[in-house]
This record gives structure tokens, C-alpha cells and sequence, in this order.
């Protein structure tokens, strides 16, 4: 087993994986998506309520 | 360049230098010596006898920048066996001097400067070995105060000598490679000084190599061999070093020959068993290292009684290099050069002499280390008395089996020093750990299977280290790179910064609301009261990174921190939460004041950031708070796994070679 080759290999593919993976933002997303909210979400607080309120505390109701 | 008759049979002669005081006729070998313009014949000496020079009279070079020319030689015969070369040398300059070669070492020697002679008060049977002798402000040692006669000679000198001539001397050396001997041939005892010299330093034209195939002394280098008949059963052995083998072994009825004197007689029986014949080396074979062609010429098993271990040291030469020993022990091999300098002893350490190692260190293309420093300093390891139980072969001494010899070896990976002392001589050499697949390589052979470890051998990943270190950082170049790139192109702008108290909650209604029923809507107002939202902001050209940092004073206690990403013409939004907590002690912590969030992907529009704190517990009471949102930040964090990604395969060889090391040397310690 030609170890350097493999080594190359290994490194080529971290910094390309790195740099594509850097240049179009992929990485792991805490946030949760939250859909058909009314637009005056800002001024309605029993319209939107965070996720964590809305699943946790509120049953997701 | 004068051009006269022998005095004595009339052939041609020529005094081609004013160095040269006689110079030998090839024909009847009288040595004419010019005294005014008259000739002398005082005496004659014998044709030179083979003895595998690569040199020749007609051989040019150049030594300290002045160009030389070797115009004749003298054999010369130890007293005790084992004989050389001296070759007398003109200079550009008009000066002589004398080269040794012996055992294809070659040590270049000029009478001392007039005026600095340094005057020998102490006689030719005074000097002892060791002892140290100061001549023009170098100290040098006494390597040996020996005596030697002249068998044959050829071409011009700047001496007259003729056959069998005494010739007592003392040789003297240092540590960094001056050289000195002492002649005491003569009533007035002449210092010659000068320093070992590489063959390939001296930048030699004209060898013998390149004699046309009819010249009396042609020869091509490692082809040609004489035939020996042994004395003992008429088997017919190859002899392929001349005059210098001075000991045959019949392969066939285990005759050990003198091949000192003619006719030659055997001087042994060795106990034979034939076991040397499944060797890993044959005798006659060929094997390519240092960059030259080596032929094996003979090979013994030594024993150390002590521990009862056996090894295999296999010989072998070449023209230009002279000897070389392969040393085999439990599939360790190990490449082995004589010593002509001595080394600085000490009762513990050994350091290495100048100049050696010079040809043996890079033989491994792979290795790891570079050839050793006049200041290398070898550590003592081990030794004891060994005994020679095989032998097969030709070889440039008297040996047989039985032979016995204290040895001693010290170690610096991947350097063994070993001194080897018997009947009153001492004589080191210097070994380097060769690697298996070097070995099989140079020989093209099969080797047996290597186990347990050696004092020497450099730890096995020490061959990927080198080859993977540059690797690494060109990798690590590459990751450094790209963080500065995406550094530089990212504009890490705050889109939001604020600084806010989080009160602790003090109503004694709305604590028992929080915990009994956090859904009821007294406690969904005041959730809602602790919300903060803040201005509207563009994110162009995503999808772009956005970090959300949250510190906060926390000392004893926890909060949650609730954030959003609000846009509010599609209605949707990205909702995340973080955990906050930090506790200590006098003497411990866990958790931290503050959080990072990297939403890594966040498509271009328009947002609100909402952000929710949610107040846990905290000794201090209310809870300081301060807040900003980047967007456009690059994701370093992606070159970090990158970094460790290419540096883990070397973190585990260091890892490996530590623990390599420390099994190699519990193993020393415990034999």
C-alpha cells in the first residue's frame, strides 16, 4: 500500500471538501424553519411565539 | 622530463620531476637513483603484485586545490601481515608527497614545510599506542608504532628503496581527520603530515579503469578474479581482491589458506558444516549501494557466548571504495565502513571522527537522518567477548574460526560505533541501520524475516514522517490559505448590537404561573414582555453565513437564549435556540457565559431578528446580556476540520514512533 498516495489523496480531498464546503455555506443548521407566519408577526406576539415556546411549552399547538 | 638508459640493462628510464630521486626499470627492476648527473643502482625490487587498486602511475587529481600526479609506487608489507600501497605523488607545485591506500582507504601525506620540521626526540620503540604527540601545535595520537618491508615498486620516487627494505614507522591520527606518520627508516627520523582523504575528492583522471584492455596493468574494476587451488583438496576458489586477500576459505573442505606467502599453505581447519552455503548473500555477488558496485567476497558468523546470539557479517568490496561489511541480525541489517581517523573515546561515549559517515549516510534514499557530525556523540550499549564460529570466503586478514575479539558498541540511532580489540590491536568502524527493503533492493534478493528490535534502528516511522511532513505542510499551507481567503472576501458586518438586563422574575404570581402552567397566558405575556425585536436588515447575495454571539455575566446560573430570523414578506422565519450556563467553584467551572450560532446558509432577503431570553436560575440576580448579529462571516470551521483531518495521520506517527522508542529501548534494558 502506497501510504503517501493514500495520504495525498486524504488531504486533497479535505481541503477541497473545506474550501467548497466554506464557499457555500454548508454546515450544520441549528435553526428550525417556520412557515406561514402573518406578516405583522413583530406586532402580533400570540402569532408567533418562538419554536421553543411553540413545541415546548405549548405542546406545538 | 629526462629520458636516460638503466645503468644496468640499458632500457629506457625517466626522471620526469626534480621530486624524483629514483625511479624504477621496468625491465630488470633496478632502482636507478640520480646522485648529480651520475646514475646509481644500489638495488633492485620486485614487480607490484595485483591487488584490486582502481589507481595507477599516469593517475592525475587534485588535492587542495593543486594538481597531482601519481609517478610510482611502493608495496609494502606489514610485519604482521596485510599490506598497501604508497604512492609517490608530484605535485603542480613541485612538491611530493606520499598517498597510503590500504584496504581502499587513502590518507595523502607531505613531508613537513622546511623550517617546521618538528624535531622526534623519542626513539622508533617509545611510542605507545593512545599516547599523544604534538607535532606542528596538533595533538595527535598514536594510532600504531608498527614495521613494515617493500615487496614491490614501480614508476619514480622521492626515495631510493629497493626489495625488502625495513621500514619502521609510527602513525599518528586525530579525531578530525589529520593524519601523521613518522619514518624512521632513516637515521634521522622524517615527520610526514596530511589528512584521510575521499577518493572521490581528489578528482582522480587517468585510473586504470581506463587503461586500454592490453595495458600490463588494465583491469576492469570487480571483473576480474585469479584462481586459488586449495591446498587441501585441489578445489578450484576465486580470488577477486589480489594481493589483498590474505586469507582463502575453501567452501569445499573448510581449508582456511595463507595467501601471505607463496606457496600458500593452510593455516586452519575450520570446524565446516556446509551451513554457510543457504546464506542470505552468496559469495560472488553483486549488489548496488552508495551509488558503486559491490561484490561479496566473504562472509562469518560471529557468537557472543554471553547471550548466545549469532549474526551474520558478510564482506564486501569495491575498487574504488575499498570494504564494506553487512551486517545481518534477526532481518536487521546494518552497513558497516572501517575506520582510518580515531575516534574521541570515552569510557561511555564515542564520538565520530571527521569525514566518517560520509559515504555510507546517504545510501538510504528514504532514510531519515543525515550523515553524522565530527561532534556526533555515540552512547555506550553494549559488549562482550565474541568468538567467529563460521567463515567462508576471502577476507584481507588472517582469520579463522575461533577467533575471538572484545567488542564494544556504541549507539545513536541510526549510528553504531563498535571497537573490536584483539591480540593487543584496536580497530573501529562505523555502522548505519540500513533498512530491509534497501537491502533487498541493492541485492535483489529475498530476505528472511526481520524480529524484535536493535539499539540502532530508527523507529519504523521515521521513513513516513519524512515523507509525509512536507506533505503536511503543504496541506496546512493550503488550509492557512484558505482561512485568509475567505477571511478576506468575507465582510463580517454587524447587523445588530445591543446591550440589555434580562431581569430575574420577582412576582411571586407570575414564578408560580412559570412553574405550574408555562403555557397559561399570564406566563406567555411575560415571555412576551422579556422579547426583543430589532431593524430590519438586507442579506445580499446569500446564501450568506450569519453568527449570532451571545455573552452575558452569568455566574452561577442558566438562561436560554431564543433567536430568530424574521422575513416578513415570505412569512417564514429561522428559529434557533442556545443553552447558557456557567457555574465554578474555587478550584472547577463548567459551561461558559456566552454562545455562538452559525446559521452557515441563510438566502438572500430581508430580516427582523427577533431575540427571546428565557431567564433559568442565577445566584446573581438579573442576568447583563449583550448581543450582535454578523452577517457574511466565513466558516472557518470547516478549515479546522480540514486541519485535522491532514494532521491526525502525523499526530499518530509521532504517537507511534514515541512508543516504538520506548519498547526499543525496555528491550535494551532488559537483555
Amino acid at each position: 500500500m502506497n501510504w503517501t498516495r493514500v495520504y495525498d489523496v486524504l488531504a486533497l480531498a479535505a481541503i477541497s471538501t473545506a474550501t467548497v464546503g466554506a464557499l457555500r455555506g454548508v454546515w450544520t443548521d441549528p435553526s428550525e424553519r417556520v412557515e406561514n407566519l402573518p406578516k405583522d408577526a413583530r406586532n402580533n406576539p400570540a402569532a408567533y411565539r418562538s419554536h421553543y415556546r411553540h413545541v415546548i411549552i405549548h405542546g406545538g399547538k | 622530463m629526462t629520458r636516460t638508459n638503466c645503468p644496468s640493462c640499458g632500457a629506457l628510464v625517466l626522471f620526469s620531476s626534480q621530486a624524483t630521486l629514483a625511479t624504477i626499470c621496468g625491465s630488470c627492476r633496478s632502482v636507478v637513483r640520480q646522485v648529480g648527473a651520475s646514475l646509481l643502482v644500489d638495488a633492485k625490487v620486485s614487480a607490484v603484485v595485483e591487488d584490486a587498486s582502481p589507481l595507477c602511475v599516469g593517475t592525475t587529481g587534485r588535492y587542495d586545490s593543486r594538481a597531482f600526479q601519481l609517478v610510482g609506487r611502493l608495496q609494502v608489507k606489514h610485519a604482521q601481515g596485510g599490506f598497501w600501497n604508497e604512492w609517490a605523488v608530484v605535485f603542480d607545485d613541485g612538491r611530493w608527497g606520499w598517498l597510503g591506500e590500504a584496504m581502499g582507504a587513502l590518507t595523502m601525506y607531505e613531508p613537513e614545510p622546511a623550517g617546521q620540521r618538528t624535531p622526534i626526540t623519542q626513539g622508533f620503540g617509545d611510542f605507545i599506542p593512545g599516547e599523544v604527540v604534538e607535532i606542528g601545535q596538533v595533538r595527535f595520537r598514536v594510532r600504531e608504532a608498527g614495521r613494515a618491508i617493500v615487496t614491490g615498486g614501480e614508476g619514480e620516487l622521492p626515495c631510493a628503496a629497493g626489495q625488502g627494505w625495513s621500514l619502521p614507522f609510527v602513525d599518528l591520527a586525530t579525531h578530525r581527520g589529520e593524519a601523521a606518520t613518522i619514518d624512521f627508516s632513516d637515521d634521522t627520523p622524517e615527520v610526514y603530515v596530511g589528512r584521510v582523504v575521499d577518493f572521490e575528492d581528489l578528482a582522480f583522471a587517468g585510473l586504470r579503469e581506463s587503461l586500454p584492455a592490453d595495458h600490463p596493468m588494465a583491469r576492469v574494476a570487480n571483473a576480474a578474479c585469479d584462481t586459488v587451488n586449495c591446498p587441501s583438496c585441489g578445489g578450484g576458489l576465486e580470488r577477486r581482491t589480489g594481493a589483498q586477500a590474505e586469507s582463502l576459505h575453501c567452501p569445499y573442505c573448510g581449508a582456511a589458506i595463507d595467501l601471505t606467502k607463496s606457496p600458500f599453505t593452510v593455516f586452519a581447519k575450520n570446524d565446516w558444516s556446509g551451513s554457510l552455503a543457504n546464506t542470505t548473500f552468496k559469495i560472488g555477488q553483486k549488489g548496488q549501494l552508495e551509488g558503486v558496485e559491490w561484490v561479496v567476497l566473504g562472509m562469518l558468523e560471529r557468537r557472543l557466548p554471553r547471550w548466545d546470539i549469532a549474526w551474520m557479517e558478510t564482506l564486501v568490496h569495491n575498487d574504488r571504495r575499498g570494504y564494506r561489511w553487512l551486517v545481518e541480525f534477526q532481518g536487521h541489517y546494518t552497513w558497516v565502513e572501517h575506520l582510518n581517523s580515531v575516534p574521541l573515546a570515552k569510557v561511555t561515549e564515542v564520538m565520530v571522527p571527521a569525514g566518517a559517515g560520509r559515504e555510507i549516510a546517504p545510501l538510504d534514499s528514504e532514510g531519515t537522518t543525515r550523515r553524522p557530525t565530527v561532534d556526533t556523540t555515540l552512547t555506550f550499549r553494549e559488549g562482550g567477548s565474541s568468538v567467529v564460529t563460521k567463515v567462508a570466503g576471502e577476507f584481507y586478514w588472517k582469520i579463522k574460526a575461533g577467533d575471538t575479539a572484545e567488542l564494544k558498541d556504541f549507539v545513536k540511532p541510526p549510528w553504531v560505533m563498535s571497537s573490536e580489540e584483539s591480540e593487543g590491536e584496536r580497530s573501529w568502524s562505523l555502522g548505519r541501520y540500513l533498512h530491509r527493503d534497501d537491502v533487498a533492493r541493492a541485492f535483489g534478493v529475498e530476505l528472511p524475516g526481520r524480529w524484535g528490535t536493535v539499539p540502532h534502528q530508527p523507529p519504523p516511522q521515521d521513513r513516513w514522517l519524512k515523507k509525509l511532513w512536507w506533505r503536511w505542510l503543504l496541506a496546512v499551507s493550503a488550509v492557512v490559505l484558505g482561512v485568509i481567503v475567505t477571511a478576506a472576501t468575507s465582510k463580517r458586518e454587524i447587523v445588530v448590537s445591543d446591550s440589555f438586563i434580562v431581569p430575574a422574575p420577582t412576582d411571586p404570581a407570575v414564578l408560580q404561573i412559570l412553574k405550574s402552567d408555562p403555557g397559561s397566558p399570564i406566563a406567555d405575556a411575560y415571555l412576551d414582555s422579556l422579547v426583543r425585536w430589532y431593524p430590519a436588515f438586507e442579506v445580499p447575495s446569500g446564501p450568506q453565513a450569519l453568527e449570532v454571539l451571545v455573552g452575558t455575566n452569568l455566574n452561577g446560573g442558566w438562561m436560554i437564549a431564543h433567536g430568530s430570523l424574521y422575513d416578513e414578506e415570505k412569512g417564514v422565519a429561522l428559529d434557533f435556540q442556545e443553552d447558557i450556563s456557567y457555574y465554578a467553584g474555587p478550584d472547577w467551572s463548567e459551561g461558559s457565559t456566552a454562545a455562538s450560532v452559525i446559521l452557515p446558509s441563510v438566502d438572500t432577503g430581508k430580516y427582523s431578528f427577533r431575540f427571546e431570553p428565557i431567564f433559568g436560575e442565577h445566584a446573581g440576580g438579573d442576568i447583563a446580556v449583550t448581543l450582535s448579529v454578523s452577517r457574511d462571516v466565513p466558516l472557518h470551521r470547516w478549515y479546522g476540520l480540514a486541519f485535522f483531518i491532514v494532521t491526525m495521520p502525523l499526530v499518530w506517527l509521532v504517537i507511534a514512533r514515541i512508543a516504538f522508542i520506548a519498547r526499543r529501548d525496555k528491550q535494551e534494558e532488559e537483555e
